[in-house]
């Protein structure tokens, strides 16, 4: 707004000089070589036209949102949401987070090898706290009580890609559990 | 009515030529400013457009078959004044898919002129509703915008009442009626032994025709079996919101239940078993077990239209325990049950164990919509087996059907284990 | 499973980088170098009007824009060209911009040549006019008038035009 009033100010200065210009030639000769003014001028447009810009920027693009009516509904696949607690107790500052998962996990761990690994449930409990029911190091890691300290190699990685040894370990149980499961 | 804004910021078009025309002494520049001023003056001659439409509509079919493909067109005449830009969405039901052509126009329409679109459209079952269509009206320059509802004349609804699937036959669980010394086969109403036999009645199903004396004799004669060894069947499908998951084809666990339950109930009724069908899930619906050309009628049309069984999901709150109360309440005491369920969580695995425990055996029917390498998927893929084990040492029988498969070779495989 | 495909239709965006190309055409009979720097311009603006993304669209537009100022600083003379790269620019931006909005209301598998047709032939009149009535300026005032005069009028006119947008 007040720039508004600027360049309306500055407007009606510089329509009235210049048909007093026009009018009376003999002042143009005073001013009409004035460098200094002529660059003001300049610059003070130079400055209005950041303005309008910045203006656009700043205003927002109103017009009407219209509906996807295209394609039916979807749904999403069985897990989905699983995938995303999962995410989510990975980048958790809270212990807690990753705590509850596992020990939901663990129970489900528990029925697969009570289920389809031939455990008893106090043989199956063990194997879990000692990590001997599966091959995969990552995997075992994730229930046992002890957790081995990964090599140099792996922490470096990590650090790179980002990847929580938690988001990691976990996958691992879950395809094992899965392949045990399948394989009954 | 909306400033679109567009053309907001024009004026630094004139401002930075007389800048660059100032700054290098450059008078030439200053000419091309004029561009400024001159867009600007358009885009200020706004004039706020009032559409004034009547839309016409017209659906090629509106009882298609399932996955046949229907055509709509929308013819739309300018009753007003000149809209140089007006852009049209019509109102597409929210579970038909748009396979071809596009519900959408942009045109400029003169006073009194008609303009015309036409897309393609493919229906699930049930009754869909056409909304009214939706028109967006500019000014010529584009700055302001005017958008509104318009009701349209014509068709408006799409019914589609899908065809019972066809299986050979669907096994039942031996039960003990309530008569003394009576137990029906496995093979439901179709016992070893029958009654007399008469001659063969037009729509008498053929898997109870007399095929040795057909042989023999050539003619054509029904076995008529004691009405007391027909089975009752009640067929119940999880309709609650967490059932609507999607396998690897697209196609929610919903929609392979109710194809199921309309292929299992065209069979039962055909082996002449008395079959009703019930929803498991806040929308409720019932249709007590019944025989017949029109009761095979109604559940084809309940299947299709009722609100319970539609493809998309409820979002009321579902009580499982009045459910089951009311479901035990309303069961023939002699009547089994036949449960449609992707069994993805524990909700309706509970519910048929409870049946099964009152003296209804139960069958599932399991359409598997697990898949996938996602760690939550292969999770959920790991506790539906457990489920679907727990289910089955309760005494429950479950039929396992794998997605992409026809329900007949996954009940042919089935059988032969249940056999065992 | 259709969806639905937000991507401006592909006339109005050919047609919108023709305009732009001209424009550049136009520089480059002032100064080729100038050229040079409007035709990064015009492929940013292709990206855009192709793509779907106004910032391209202006950003590509304003660069010829620029690119038309700047060739009439390099010859002073060279009004006519740089009056209607000018133009052009500003033409090629509104059909951009257009089409993008289109393609957001009405997507890419719609029928839109009315709405593109009336639009385009309105906004290549406007520039037109554009044009006509500076080259009339430019006639009219290039007889003798001091040039401090025409420059503070002209200025000021726009100036007062621009407080009142």
């Amino acid at each position: 707004m007040n720039t508004r009033a600027v360049a309306l100010a500055v407007g009606v200065a510089a329509v009235a000089l210049g048909v007093v210009f026009v009018v009376a030639p003999g002042f143009a000769g005073t001013l009409g070589t004035n460098r200094t003014a002529i660059f003001a001028l300049g610059a003070l447009a130079l400055l209005l036209g950041v303005r309008a810009g910045s203006a656009r920027r700043a205003a927002s693009r109103e017009s009407a949102s219209l509906p996807e009516v295209e394609s039916r509904v979807t749904f999403d696949r069985p897990g989905a949401d699983r995938t995303d607690r999962l995410r989510t107790a990975a980048s958790s500052r809270m212990n807690r987070d990753r705590r509850e998962l596992r020990e939901d996990l663990r129970e489900t761990a528990m029925s697969v090898l009570t289920a389809y690994g031939g455990y008893t449930t106090a043989d199956a409990e063990a194997a879990l706290r000692d990590g001997t029911w599966t091959d995969d190091p990552h995997a075992a890691a994730f229930f046992a009580r002890t957790t081995p300290t990964r090599p140099l190699r792996i922490q470096l990685r990590d650090v790179v890609r980002g990847t929580a040894a938690f988001d990691r370990r976990a996958t691992r149980a879950v395809a094992e559990l899965s392949a045990i499961a399948e394989e009954a | 009515m909306t400033e679109t804004e567009r053309w907001r910021g024009i004026a630094a078009v004139t401002f930075v030529s007389a800048a660059v025309a100032l700054l290098f002494t450059a008078p030439g520049a200053l000419l091309v400013g004029v561009v400024g001023g001159a867009y600007a003056g358009y885009a200020r001659f706004d004039t706020e457009p009032s559409p004034d439409l009547s839309i016409e509509r017209e659906v090629s079919d509106s009882t298609p078959a399932r996955d046949d493909e229907v055509e709509v067109a929308v013819t739309v005449r300018n009753d007003g004044g000149f809209l140089p830009d007006l852009r049209l969405l019509d109102g597409v039901p929210d579970a038909v898919e748009v396979t071809g052509g596009s519900p959408r126009l942009a045109t400029a329409l003169r006073a009194g002129k008609e303009a015309s679109f036409s897309y393609l459209v493919e229906a699930p079952r049930g009754d869909h509703e056409f909304g009214d269509l939706t028109a967006v009206a500019r000014d010529i320059a584009g700055s302001v915008e005017v958008e509104t509802t318009v009701a349209v004349d014509g068709d408006d609804t799409i019914r589609c009442v899908p065809e019972l699937d066809t299986i050979d036959g669907f096994p039942l669980r031996s039960q003990a009626t309530r008569q003394v010394g009576r137990l029906t086969t496995n093979e439901g109403g179709t016992g070893v032994e029958f009654h007399a036999t008469r001659e063969y009645r037009r729509g008498d199903p053929l898997s109870r025709l007399d095929w040795q004396r057909l042989a023999r004799t050539g003619e054509l004669s029904t076995v008529e079996f004691r009405e007391e060894r027909a089975g009752t069947v009640v067929l119940v499908v999880d309709t609650r919101e967490s059932a609507y998951v999607a396998d690897a084809d697209e196609e929610s666990a919903v929609d392979r239940s109710v194809g199921a339950a309309g292929a299992v109930a065209s069979a039962l009724l055909d082996a002449g078993d008395r079959v009703g069908l019930a929803s498991c899930g806040p929308r409720t619906a019932w249709l007590a077990p019944g025989l017949g050309r029109d009761h095979r009628q109604r559940l084809r049309q309940s299947l299709a239209l009722d609100d319970a069984f539609a493809p998309t999901p409820p979002d009321e709150p579902f009580f499982s325990r009045t459910t089951l109360v009311r479901l035990l309440g309303r069961l023939p005491s002699d009547a089994q049950v036949v449960c449609f369920t992707p069994l993805v969580d524990d909700g309706v695995a509970a519910f048929a164990r409870q049946l099964d425990a009152h003296g209804h055996p139960v069958t599932v029917v399991s359409p598997d919509p697990t898949g996938g390498s996602e760690v939550g998927e292969t999770l959920a893929r790991v506790e539906r087996r457990l489920r679907i084990r727990d289910v089955r040492r309760a005494g429950v029988r479950v039929l396992d059907w794998a997605a992409g498969t026809p329900l007949a070779v996954a009940l042919a495989t089935a059988e032969r284990r249940w056999r065992t | 499973m259709t969806e639905f495909d937000a991507t401006p239709p592909r006339n109005t965006a050919t047609a919108a980088t023709v305009a732009l190309t001209l424009a550049t055409v136009f520089v480059a009979t002032v100064s080729t170098g100038v050229a040079a720097i409007a035709a990064v311009g015009v492929l940013v603006f292709a990206y855009g009007a192709f793509a779907g993304s106004r910032l391209s669209v202006t950003a590509g537009a304003a660069v010829v824009f620029l690119a038309a100022l700047l060739a009439a600083v390099a010859l002073r003379g060279a009004v006519f060209a740089s009056l209607a790269a000018g133009a052009l620019a500003v033409a090629a931006w509104d059909l951009g911009e257009h089409g993008i909005g289109l393609g957001e209301h009405v997507g890419a598998d719609a029928r839109t040549r009315n709405a593109e047709l009336v639009h385009a032939t309105v906004t290549f009149a406007v520039a037109t006019v554009a044009v006509a009535a500076g080259y009339a300026v430019y006639l009219v005032g290039a007889d003798g008038r001091p040039v401090a005069a025409v420059v503070l009028l002209a200025a000021g006119a726009l100036a007062l035009f621009g407080a009142l947008r």
